[in-house]
């Protein structure tokens, strides 16, 4: 028989039952009813089929029961016992199936009715239900039972109280049996099917807890009575025995987990102990015990957090003082003695919810995290481990960190640290690692003052820095991860790769002692020491924060130094030690250029030059010279002759970017060495006259004419400079003017000795506009360079166009609108560039500059 | 003499887990609010007369599990509703978006006649929790679920609180007044549902020893 028939047999059968009650001929009613019950015995459906047809018949109970009900307050006085009489009647029938859900229906109808024996009519209800041993219709039945009854349960005094929740827990039992029976029905090959079908059954079960859950609720009770204690006295024991005795993996785990769902957290609170220590120790040993703990643990801190947002607006009158952890705890050591083959993944479910109820519950108590990763550590993490144990460590290590006010959580939780070392897939410790410095790095007040906290954290982020990685697997990363070539395409970095160092180059600013600039830069120097120098071949990422870093604090030092010095104080000691910090310093950048130079010189003579710089601005002359030593040895080993930066565009006819590497360096020499100001005329000259050599010595025409001329405006701030005797006399002054005046010479000779026409006159005309700037006048009326000279270099520059001009001229007819002709161009552009610079000087005559220029 | 047929209004309550929806029928039911949380395991009704129109009717609302695995028998007893009542929780933005899927899964399983003007209300719950918690910009964003789940019909939306009981009693009346109105059609047009299956000659209606001898 399908399930289609008995769907239409229910319908035809209670449509007729229907009628007759509209006829009100309530024995063929009956008599259709017993028909469709009938169905109810049928054996072949599942259990949702079965449920589909219950409902049905549910549905048309309810009809015939809501017209008994109305019968019998139309009747009530005349024929009080008429339910009574009912009752007997429906007994009668043949099938015990179709006669008992007619009985519960009448019943439960009678037990509605004022002064109905409603006790005696539960207890002979539940009495004759035993008489269905088949599983699924007992069950279905019994959960009819339940349903109807649910609002008619006696509580009005103790004693009713009492025996409903007998009636209830009965009942729970009952089913309990029935449900477990299933698994052993049939043939052994069914056994998934039966597995499936209980699955399915499960909430008719629960339902029962439900029940009990609900009149607890509803009861009032009297003065001494107490829900807490009543059901820890009365109700959880029974239960549990139950859920224990049945040693059923799927009742047990089902039939707890509603336990928890059901009743109210209160109760847990009380039962704790009780239900870790007397009920899940003895539940089958196969069973996940960690994922009831997981749920217990799941309500209690939501509880806490709602709790949370009622302060205030509720009483929090018996807000239960429960130290839950140590009950966790304990339950769990005794389990772990009790069972030590227990799966990992139990162990990580565990120890994950209890991270999670530490961190809600004892949100500054770090001695219960330490506990948890002691016992992780050694207990767990002993063996050898694959990759899943991996993940789980990872998960339980990870757990708490976005919970962590401040990262600095982590120092006192000494176990963490060697738990991480137990996570022996460097992936995971990046990944780790990564998460510590993503959260330190979202705190913007976080600062590391002190060597603890520096090694609290850096130790976390060794493996970053070291970043063992092994080599790039083209193929498995193509596409996926974003890399880039450096070192001149020699080596490949992934994108996360920068954007770790990037992170550590943050960590590093974050190395702060306000108070104490000198502590600063120890500290910082011991980063470098202890963490940052552990791997040469990443130094480059994160050397130069580190050293801007400490130059920052030098500055800083120094104000600090002027300062004391223009309150007359003694700053021996001060200087004494500015001195071995550069020093120190120095020793930093030696080694980044020692590993580095090959791709990085220019990077390197920059941070020198900036040490360089500093090191003036702190009157330590002797230290800012050796720097400037430093930087022509890197100039000299790496940037004379480049061949890494071949590639790079170069145009001679532009006298500012696009130019060579060594004609750069220069320039940004010459730019450093004339902002000095403390040095003495000796040091400073002899480091000007050497980059005035290097300049002249420059591979290419324009590049030595350039260089030249820019080396220039150096001897001009040197003739200002005091010397060793601070005679600063007109003669030398003189001598410096002279030299001045010997570059611009060289400049031109240069310029004159280029090949190409065009080149050569651009470099004339910017001679000339230096020349210009040497005109100016001292107080006393002395020029460097006076008109005389600028007037023969302007002639010397019409003559050269002049010329130009007349080798041009036959072409000019056909190129004088094709842009495309480079010489053309680039002759146009100087002619205009000339015009503009006599324009100019014609303009500042009217001021009474440049008086005997002739334009 | 002939009783007057008294009126059975079955409503089903669905919605996501931890939207209220027992409290709500709590409310409305017997006037109580639990601030515990029980999850609903399985499904099960209250009952309550009220008065519509001038008539008594009893409304049978049936009370949902949100949880999946608290609903492990199916959900039969969708069959035969009158009206289908959406709670989300005005905190929650997913029980918002779930509201269509809730929808969905009802016309699905219950297999109403007339899918195209089932009666349906929307309930946001909990409008008593602090202004600053609820979702931004909620009755945008609710105006796009029921112009593209709901195909633009206007179903009625109530803001209730089954904690001070606001507006709950309201809701209520509606839905009863819906789910009367839904009957009144079906009795119109499907009359005695049995008609249906008036060919569906039953042969086996006696004796055919299908169902064990107990």
């Amino acid at each position: 028989m399908s399930l289609q028939s008995s769907i239409n047999t229910i319908n035809q059968q209670s449509g007729l039952m229907k009628q007759n009650l509209n006829d009100n001929n309530l024995l063929q009613a009956l008599k259709h009813c017993l028909n469709f019950l009938n169905e109810l015995r049928i054996n072949k459906l599942s259990p949702k089929q079965y449920y589909e047809i219950y409902m049905m018949v549910f549905d048309s109970l309810e009809v015939l029961l809501n017209h008994l009900a109305q019968t019998t307050q139309k009747k009530k006085k005349k024929d009080t016992p008429y339910l009574a009489d009912l009752y007997e009647l429906v007994q009668y029938s043949g099938n015990i199936i179709p006669r008992l859900y007619m009985m519960i229906m009448v019943g439960t109808t009678y037990m509605a009715t004022p002064g109905a024996p409603t006790k005696e009519i539960m207890k002979d209800m539940i009495e004759m239900c035993r008489g269905v041993q088949h599983p699924i219709r007992g069950l279905f039945l019994r959960y009819y039972l339940s349903q109807r009854i649910k609002d008619l349960l006696p509580l009005d005094n103790e004693e009713d109280f009492n025996e409903t929740v007998h009636f209830l827990v009965s009942n729970f039992i009952e089913m309990t049996k029935l449900w477990v029976r299933l698994q052993h029905q049939g043939h052994s090959s069914e056994r998934e099917l039966r597995y499936k079908e209980r699955k399915e059954l499960k909430i008719l079960v629960g339902s029962n807890l439900v029940r009990l859950s609900q009149i607890i609720d509803d009861y009032q009770g009297g003065e001494s009575y107490s829900s807490i204690n009543y059901y820890a006295e009365n109700i959880l024991p029974t239960i549990t025995e139950q859920i224990i005795q049945c040693r059923d993996h799927l009742a047990q785990s089902y039939l707890i987990d509603v336990l928890i769902q059901i009743f109210p957290d209160d109760f847990h609170f009380a039962t704790l102990p009780f239900l870790l220590n007397d009920v899940f120790i003895n539940l089958h040993p196969l069973l996940k015990k960690s994922e009831l703990v997981a749920t217990l643990i799941e309500r209690f801190v939501n509880y806490h957090n709602n709790e949370a947002e009622m302060v205030g607006k509720l009483s929090l009158e018996n807000k239960p003082q429960v130290d839950l952890f140590p009950i966790f705890w304990d339950f769990y050591v005794k389990l772990h003695e009790m069972d030590s083959e227990l799966p990992i993944d139990e162990h990580s479910i565990f120890l994950q919810s209890f991270i999670t109820l530490s961190l809600t519950y004892y949100p500054d108590n770090y001695q219960n995290l330490d506990t948890i990763y002691q016992f992780a550590t050694e207990k767990l993490a002993t063996k050898e481990s694959g990759s899943e144990e991996q993940d789980l460590w990872f998960r339980l290590l990870v757990a708490p960190i976005q919970h962590f006010q401040s990262i600095k959580t982590l120092f006192k939780l000494p176990f963490f640290f060697e738990f991480y070392h137990k996570l022996t897939s460097v992936q995971y410790q990046k990944q780790l690692s990564l998460e510590i410095i993503n959260k330190l790095l979202s705190d913007k007040n976080e600062q590391f003052s002190t060597t603890e906290d520096i090694d609290g954290i850096f130790k976390y982020l060794l493996v970053l820095i070291k970043d063992p990685t092994e080599k790039l697997d083209t193929a498995k990363n193509l596409g996926i991860t974003k890399t880039y070539k450096v070192n001149n395409g020699e080596g490949i970095v992934t994108q996360e790769f920068l954007s770790n160092q990037e992170k550590i180059c943050k960590v590093i600013h974050l190395i702060e002692t306000p108070t104490d600039p000198f502590k600063n830069i120890s500290n910082l120097m011991y980063v470098r020491k202890k963490y940052l120098n552990k791997e040469f071949k990443n130094i480059i990422y994160t050397y130069p924060a580190l050293i801007m870093k400490i130059l920052n604090k030098l500055r800083l030092i120094g104000y600090y130094v002027a300062e004391l010095k223009k309150q007359g104080k003694d700053i021996t000691h001060q200087e004494l030690l500015i001195t071995s910090n550069f020093k120190n310093l120095s020793v930093i950048i030696d080694e980044l250029y020692h590993y580095h130079q090959e791709y990085h010189s220019e990077l390197i003579l920059k941070i020198y030059l900036n040490a360089a710089s500093a090191a003036d601005q702190l009157s330590q002359q002797s230290l800012s010279y050796e720097l400037f030593n430093q930087c022509f040895v890197v100039y000299e080993e790496n940037l004379i002759l480049n061949p890494s930066h071949n590639n790079r565009q170069i145009n001679p006819h532009d006298s500012l970017g696009e130019a060579s590497v060594p004609y750069q360096s220069i320039l940004l020499i010459a730019d450093k060495l004339y902002t000095l100001r403390n040095f003495n005329k000796e040091n400073y000259e002899n480091l000007i006259t050497k980059l005035t050599l290097y300049g002249s010595k420059l591979l290419k025409k324009q590049d030595q004419c350039r260089a030249v001329y820019f080396c220039a405006h150096l001897w001009w701030w040197c003739a200002y400079l005091p010397d060793e005797q601070d005679n600063n006399s007109r003669e030398n002054v003189d001598d410096d003017f002279k030299r001045i005046l010997e570059c611009l010479q060289k400049a031109l000779r240069v310029a004159d000795s280029c090949m190409d026409p065009y080149l050569s006159l651009k470099l004339f005309i910017e001679i000339l506009n230096r020349c210009l700037i040497f005109n100016v006048a001292d107080d006393e009326g002395n020029t460097v360079i006076d008109a005389k000279y600028i007037n023969g270099l302007i002639d010397l520059i019409r003559t050269n166009i002049d010329n130009l001009n007349d080798e041009e001229d036959p072409a000019r007819a056909f190129n004088e609108e094709d842009e495309n002709n480079q010489e053309a161009r680039l002759f146009r552009f100087s002619r205009e560039y000339f015009q503009r610079t006599l324009e100019y000087i014609a303009e500042e005559q009217q001021a009474d500059v440049f008086e005997g220029i002739v334009v | 003499m002939t009783l007057r047929k008294k009126t059975l209004l079955k409503v089903i309550i669905l919605g996501d887990s931890g939207v209220g929806k027992t409290s709500l029928m709590q409310q409305f039911v017997n006037n109580k609010f639990l601030h515990q949380y029980k999850a609903t395991i399985g499904a099960d009704f209250l009952t309550k007369e009220i008065t519509v129109d001038n008539k008594v009717v009893t409304l049978q609302i049936w009370d949902t599990a949100g949880q999946e695995r608290f609903q492990s028998l199916g959900v039969a007893f969708y069959r035969g509703a009158d009206c289908c009542v959406l709670c989300y929780d005005v905190t929650n933005e997913k029980s918002l978006n779930n509201l269509t899927s809730w929808k969905d899964e009802f016309l699905v399983q219950s297999n109403v006649a007339n899918p195209q003007d089932f009666p349906f209300i929307i309930i946001g719950n909990k409008i008593d929790i602090e202004e600053s918690r609820k979702i931004p910009s909620l009755s945008k964003k609710l105006n796009n679920i029921t112009n593209q789940g709901f195909g633009g019909l206007n179903y009625p939306v109530f803001e209730t609180s089954a904690k001070d009981s606001i507006n709950v009693e309201a809701a209520f009346e509606v839905i009863a007044k819906m789910a009367l109105q839904q009957e009144e059609l079906n009795e119109v047009n499907g009359g005695d549902v049995s008609d249906d299956y008036n060919d569906a000659i039953n042969i086996h209606l006696e004796g055919n020893g299908s169902g064990c001898a107990c």
